[in-house]
């Protein structure tokens, strides 16, 4: 069935970058295979890639989903840690079951997404500033929630999701491909999805094509900060704790892992499957590269040269396809 | 004629299989306004291309001043004096025009500071060489299609160009615009500026031109003088079929609700007092100047800019109408004036775009089957010239790219259909198709409203037409009062 075959291709993204990245994504196993097989290839490293990929994975789909539709959410960590410190709270102070802690969370992040949509849809501020402001608001007030410490002593029964396993693979690491499973029917199957691309690649079309604009980014705003509650809650539990400013490199992370999957940032393109393979690459060059015994600092140059070099393909991608059109695969 | 200023030579271009110019000999003299027509696809832009060095032609030779270049790159015909003006202006929208119209030269002439001053002096006196007015100090995105376009014929002013191009110049212009531009031509012509002027509208090319190319499929067919030509031999030549015309019948309104009823629609200060009917199977014309709120009308109707006061009513049935989505729920469809950046998605694939306002759903999911058969049904029957469903809209020329937007609006069964300026950009053909599909439409029972500055157009195609000024309705004509010469008068009256 090809033409069956090629469809699915389309919905995941068949663009050059796309295949370019498998290539990577290959390589990379293979290299430190090869100059290291016996840690790389070791169970407990790849272990570490799939407990270590969900939480940046769930992060750069919230990022890629605001940006299908042109815009960017530089405040999807800062919800995360916001509902982090949430169940943390409602689960040490407040003494109740880690399932309602979750639901509050995921409750808060919700809000938080809605702020940011109301600010980008109906109030028409600029994406980068709305989130560049509410994540400091958000932070904020996770850092007033948690009195800027460590929120400690969460429950086993909370602690113990990071360490559940599913068929052999880490339970967070099946929410993450769930998450993804989800992301990707809404933005191949459903209206808004596909509205959503549309508002990305042309808003003052969507205007015209009666679109209500305003709705779908808000719809995308609260799915990003859905998104980075449920990221939030995967960090406190592998750390064991939650912090009002956890992980804030994850944002430019996030970033160059949707950017590196492919996503446009202009709008209108987005492949799920990309953004998880990204993010499983750069979990595996930086496992890679601390089973070589390098310095985590090199960890970050060598992730940075990875970021540009792919840009630098995908560049070089456009203006081959230009030479050799009949090459070109586009979604 | 005099040894020409530019001149293709025996140039053929091919991309990839596609064999886009033949053998195409053509030459502009100096002082002489050449039109080069041809349907959309014909090659006319690649042509320009090729002589402003933008594409390296496949065979044969472009010639400046006698130099004849196998490759003419773009900086060389740029510094010949050839300026081309492409649909789009290639302006920049965040700055002011003045400074688009400045900036070029002062950037080629290696300047590397810029004088404000400097360049407002410069820049105005490219405006008064074209009789024209335009606002130099506000950003060129804030200006209308029809002051962008100015500017952009002001900066090849400015440049002191010997050859100037220009790819359908009169598109979005008002006659007044249009008479304003064609007396600067005349002027460049007396200072021997050899003009190629690319244009759909028989008028023009009549009223203008001193030589006449017809291209048909990438290859010259025939060229002479204008009154060698009738409008009707001359579309003939174009098309390669013979002329045709509409059938225009009366529609029967007895008993039945109209289609559209607007009474006492205002928004201050754009318009007032504005009612206006449309029977069902009638097509009804709206002509005004460009700022007579002929447009804000149409987007007020269809709640792109809702009114501030007045009553909608669709099929006798009232609706309040507040943004576009509430028009389209009421059956009130709407193809804007500028299609390139409010109507399509152009980097979209061509069946997204018919689909995007209509879209079948089921139970919150896409219903792929139904959407794939409305692509299908929008592409055979609209006679969408394309390749794959999934390239973008960019691949299609103007008049399938119109289609495009045609179909998204018909494929919803609107009870009404607005249309601002449905055939500019259109070569003579898809027009005809296109006004085709809406007489067609008509005739099953939609309600038209078409805004046009082209005054033949709105004379064959309606039943009658309203003339908009300072925001009124202020006449309405029709029957034997339909004339070219009534509709003009009214309408700069």
């Amino acid at each position: 069935m090809p033409e069956r075959f090629r469809r699915v291709l389309l919905t995941m993204g068949t663009r050059a970058s796309f295949i370019r990245l498998l290539v990577v994504a290959v390589a990379i196993v293979v290299v430190f295979g090869i100059l290291n097989p016996t840690v790389f290839l070791s169970g407990q490293n790849l272990q570490y890639v799939e407990l270590a990929s969900p939480e940046v994975a769930i992060l750069s789909l919230a990022m890629a989903l605001t940006m299908l539709t042109a815009g960017i959410d530089l405040s999807v960590v800062s919800i995360a840690n916001l509902s982090g410190v949430v169940a943390a709270l409602i689960m040490t102070n407040g003494h109740q079951p880690p399932g309602l802690a979750m639901l509050a969370a995921v409750g808060v992040a919700l809000v938080c997404g809605a702020v940011n949509g109301l600010l980008v849809g109906y109030k028409h501020v600029p994406p980068i500033l709305a989130t560049l402001a509410t994540g400091q608001l958000f932070s904020g007030l996770a850092l007033v929630a948690s009195s800027g410490t460590v929120i400690k002593g969460l429950p086993d029964s909370f602690t113990r999701i990071a360490l559940l396993t599913v068929a052999g693979v880490p339970l967070i690491f099946w929410v993450m491909l769930i998450a993804a499973v989800i992301v990707g029917i809404v933005v191949a199957k459903t209206p808004l999805g596909f509205r959503m691309r549309l508002v990305g690649a042309n808003p003052t079309a969507a205007d015209f094509s009666g679109i209500r604009r305003a709705r779908v980014l808000l719809a995308t705003y609260v799915m990003s900060g859905a998104l980075g509650g449920v990221a939030g809650l995967i960090i406190s539990a592998r750390a064991g704790g939650a912090n009002s400013d956890y992980g804030s490199s994850y944002v430019l992370l996030a970033v160059v892992i949707a950017v590196l999957a492919g996503v446009d940032p202009e709008g209108g393109y987005l492949t799920v499957a990309g953004v998880v393979i990204a993010a499983i690459a750069m979990q595996l060059l930086g496992a890679g590269l601390l089973s070589l015994s390098v310095s985590s600092h090199v960890v970050n140059i060598c992730q940075g040269l990875l970021l540009v070099t792919m840009v630098l393909l995908n560049t070089w991608g456009t203006a081959l396809s230009t030479v050799f059109p009949r090459r070109r695969v586009t979604a | 004629m005099s040894a020409p200023i530019v001149e293709a030579v025996g140039v053929s271009k091919r991309f990839g299989g596609v064999q886009a110019l033949t053998d195409v000999s053509v030459a502009f003299g100096p002082g002489e306004v050449h039109c080069i027509v041809g349907e959309n696809g014909c090659g006319k832009s690649t042509l320009l291309k090729v002589i402003s060095g933008a594409y390296r032609p496949t065979s044969g030779q472009v010639v400046v001043d006698g130099t004849a270049y196998d490759h003419l790159t773009p900086r060389q015909a740029l510094s010949a004096g050839i300026e081309v003006i492409y649909q789009d202006f290639s302006l920049m929208p965040n700055l002011t025009a003045a400074e688009n119209i400045a900036l070029p030269g002062s950037v080629a002439g290696g300047r590397r500071l810029y004088s404000r001053t400097a360049a407002r002096t410069l820049a105005e006196r490219a405006v008064v060489r074209l009789g024209v007015e335009i606002e130099l100090d506000i950003p060129v995105g804030e200006l209308t299609v029809a002051e962008r376009q100015l500017t952009a014929i002001a900066r090849a002013l400015a440049h002191e160009a010997k050859f100037i191009a220009m790819d359908e110049p009169t598109t979005a212009l008002t006659w007044k615009e249009v008479d304003a531009l064609f007396a600067a031509v005349g002027r460049l012509k007396e200072a021997g500026v050899a003009l190629a002027f690319i244009s759909h509208k028989m008028q023009e090319i009549f009223s203008i031109a001193e030589r006449v190319t017809v291209l048909r499929n990438g290859a010259v067919v025939t060229s002479g003088r204008p009154d060698e030509f009738t409008h009707a031999s001359l579309a003939e030549t174009m098309t390669g079929r013979g002329s045709q015309s509409f059938d225009r019948v009366a529609p029967r309104n007895k008993g039945r609700a109209p289609a559209l009823k607007v009474t006492g629609l205002g928004r201050a200060p754009l318009f007032a007092d504005v009612d206006l009917e449309i029977g069902q199977g009638e097509i009804v014309g709206l002509a005004g100047l460009l700022g007579s709120g002929r447009t804000e009308i149409a987007e007020a109707i269809c709640g792109v800019k809702p009114a501030q006061t007045g009553t909608i009513e669709v099929l006798g049935r009232p609706t309040p109408i507040n943004a576009l989505a509430d028009a389209v729920a009421a059956g009130i469809g709407y193809v804007p004036e500028d299609r390139l950046t409010q109507g399509l998605f152009l980097d979209q694939p061509i069946g997204d775009n018919i689909v995007a306002t209509h879209l079948p759903a089921r139970r919150g999911f896409l219903n792929s089957r139904a959407i794939e058969r409305r692509k299908a049904r929008v592409v055979s029957d609209l006679r969408i010239k394309l390749g794959k469903l999934t390239d973008p809209v960019r691949s299609l020329s103007g008049g399938n790219a119109q289609r495009v937007l045609l179909g998204k609006w018909l494929v919803g069964e609107p009870k009404v259909l607005i249309l601002n300026g449905p055939t500019v950009g259109v070569d003579v053909g898809s027009k005809f198709d296109i006004l085709g599909v809406l007489n067609a439409q008509s005739l099953q029972g939609l309600g038209v409203l078409i805004i046009s500055d082209d005054v033949p157009e709105l004379i064959s195609m309606c039943h009658r037409v309203l003339v908009v000024r300072s925001g009124r309705i202020v006449r309405e004509l029709s029957g034997d009062q339909l004339r070219e010469d009534t509709v003009v008068a009214a309408v700069t009256a």
